[in-house]
């Protein structure tokens, strides 16, 4: 990504085409807020984080060639916002406590009692998927599969995943061991490889 | 011996920690004989790769330009 000095255009009038397309930054925008939502699970905080990242991001933006190169821009300051938001809010108020389940029974049906996976749920072949040509229909059973995660999962895994946060930080921001946090990692990225197999990589034929 | 569901553990640890050399031992060793633990290993490294991409792109897989 090149950041030129304020006040560069770019030499064909490019980057400015797509910053007055009201309907692009408008999508962008509701993308941004579904991202921040995810994460802060405060629309007041959700609003502010893409506020103020969508606003840093505008005044530099004359410095993009292209859209892409913009949305990374604006997605690493909307990270970089939402880290602060969680730290701040950690230092504010109270801690926000995830009750781990008690009952693990979404992990024990991966295994069984011998702790072999167990046949309906081991690993097919993927074939070597090119992340960049999937398209998409796949973004979307992505989603869903991210949805599906149990919130508890689903929050941490985004934190560490997304927003790349250090376990520690968000060990802090939860309000868990990071025994619990190892934990909540593996049932997640368990169930999210078992949803994306299931709907996208290696769909089963009726099982019989 | 290692079980599966203590390598994929592991594998997943991996990605978020260090692991000690007797934790590293084991699961290479258990991966040695094990191919569903091998694609596990790949698929969740697949899904950070996914998972970084996402983010880039914002759900739309692929970039306009």
């Amino acid at each position: 990504m090149q950041v030129r000095g304020e006040g560069a255009t770019s030499p064909d009038g490019q980057a400015a085409a797509f910053l007055a397309d009201g309907v692009y930054i408008g999508e962008l925008r509701e993308r941004m807020l579904k991202f921040a939502m995810l994460q802060l699970s405060d629309p007041q905080m959700a609003e502010d984080a893409v506020q103020e990242a969508l606003a840093g991001a505008l005044r530099n933006a004359r410095a993009f060639a292209g859209r892409s190169a913009f949305r990374t821009w604006v997605y690493a300051i909307l990270r970089n916002k939402i880290a602060d938001q969680l730290r701040h809010k950690r230092r504010t108020a109270n801690l926000i406590s995830i009750p781990l389940g008690t009952t693990d029974d979404d992990e024990t049906s991966y295994f069984d009692a011998r702790g072999h996976w167990s046949v309906e749920n081991q690993p097919s072949h993927w074939g070597n998927p090119e992340v960049d040509l999937l398209g998409k229909d796949f973004w979307r059973v992505f989603e869903t599969c991210l949805d599906h995660l149990p919130p508890d999962q689903g929050r941490v895994f985004m934190m560490r995943e997304f927003v790349e946060l250090e376990t520690a930080e968000i060990c802090a921001e939860i309000g868990i061991t990071i025994t619990n946090l190892h934990v909540l990692m593996h049932r997640a990225r368990l169930r999210l490889r078992n949803c994306l197999e299931g709907h996208w990589f290696a769909p089963k034929e009726t099982t019989s | 011996m290692m079980k599966c569901d203590e390598a994929t553990k592991l594998a997943s640890d991996r990605l978020d920690r260090g692991l000690s050399v007797r934790e590293s031992l084991g699961l290479r060793l258990h991966l040695f004989g094990c191919d569903k633990c091998r694609r596990f290993v790949r698929q969740v490294q697949t899904i950070r790769s996914i998972s970084r991409h996402y983010v880039e792109t914002d759900g739309t897989g692929r970039s306009e330009d």
